[in-house]
């Protein structure tokens, strides 16, 4: 059976609206979209600190029988934390939460938890997020650290 | 029209004529994205909470470019493109659409593109990752296209074989049914090599 395609071309009403030639530069847009997010800067730590706490209470290492926890419940934190990383961008928490979303998936995968990996996660989300004289390299390092720990779980 | 030249710092842009929606749950993330874009000069924005509440400004008032959200409770965000491209008002079904998500899984990236959005961006999101998109659909020429079951962008790749690294489209993708990820994050280039549009040789 033959079905119908109907194939077309819409208006681009961006182009013709916004890019015409006039206007503010590309930089001065980006630099102050970037002065916007500063303002949001002390919310978005509010935001991992508390994220980060209710991680520990709920999967952290003094939590009894976490055995039963619901991976999307870590897996929405993380996503929290990634969310709040654009006003935060030097400290590398997305990486960290973005590993352990991955880490939350292989779990997922392999239907059992491994809670040494999903401790260091925590602890290395606290780190980043409390100790901020670290430098670039340094929080670079942390996470070449967690690549690993997922890479090796993931050969097992 | 003339062909745009690259997004450069010294491009110049008038985005105060647009008129943006944008779509999320998460009441942070919408300040973030709320920031962004006024940062850029628009100066019609329309926050919306929810899918549902998306529908209803779809309803009153064209739009020029959505970002929403793809993981929503509810309706999510593909599902609110299929139902623009589908079913909201004539002068809304071919506006573009950009899904922004966390999940950037190979398959949620390619549930972004088979749901007719126009590109999918990675969180965190970044003043220059926005714009360049915002960059990238005015420079768009893809036809859109209008099938039985798909409405969107013509979704054809350039034949550059799989990612580096994978052993080819699709391979990996589990039924929808079973949907737990097989594959890690996607990073925004890997991501961007998915979307891109490009000329397939028949």
């Amino acid at each position: 059976m033959t079905k119908s395609v109907r194939k077309f071309r819409p208006q681009n009403r961006i182009r013709a609206l916004a890019f015409a030639g006039s206007g503010l530069l590309a930089k001065d847009a980006i630099a102050s979209a970037q002065a916007g997010l500063e303002t949001l800067r002390g919310a978005a730590t509010e935001t991992v600190l508390a994220t980060i706490a209710e991680m520990e209470r709920r999967f952290g290492s003094r939590v009894a029988d976490r055995d039963g926890a619901e991976p999307m419940g870590l897996y929405g934190l993380a996503a929290t934390i990634i969310d709040a990383s654009s006003c935060l961008p030097e400290a590398c928490l997305d990486e960290a939460a973005k590993s352990l979303c991955d880490l939350v998936d292989q779990c997922a995968e392999a239907g059992a938890w491994n809670w040494p990996a999903v401790d260091v996660h925590i602890a290395t989300l606290q780190l980043l997020s409390s100790q901020t004289s670290l430098s670039r390299d340094e929080r670079k390092k942390i996470i070449s650290g967690l690549a690993a720990v997922n890479e090796r779980l993931s050969r097992r | 029209m003339s062909a745009l030249p690259k997004l450069l710092a010294s491009t110049r842009m008038s985005l105060d004529k647009l008129a943006v929606l944008i779509v999320d749950d998460n009441a942070q993330s919408l300040d973030i994205l709320v920031q962004v874009v006024s940062g850029f000069g628009v100066k019609t924005l329309v926050r919306c909470d929810s899918a549902a509440d998306a529908q209803t400004q779809l309803a009153k008032a064209p739009y020029d470019l959505v970002l929403t959200d793809a993981q929503m409770p509810g309706m999510d965000g593909y599902s609110l493109v299929q139902w623009i491209r589908r079913d909201a008002m004539q002068q809304n079904r071919f506006i573009p659409v950009v899904v922004i998500t966390g999940h950037t899984r190979q398959q949620d990236v390619l549930r972004a593109r088979d749901c007719g959005a126009n590109f999918t961006i990675a969180k965190p999101i970044t003043p220059k990752v926005i714009l360049e998109r915002i960059f990238w659909i005015a420079k768009e020429d893809r036809m859109f296209v209008e099938t039985g079951d798909y409405v969107g962008p013509d979704r054809r790749f350039k034949r550059e074989g799989p990612p580096a690294g994978m052993k080819g489209r699709r391979s990996d993708d589990l039924d929808g049914e079973v949907g737990t990820a097989t594959t890690p994050n996607l990073s925004q280039d890997q991501i961007d090599s998915l979307m891109k549009p490009g000329k397939v040789a028949i």
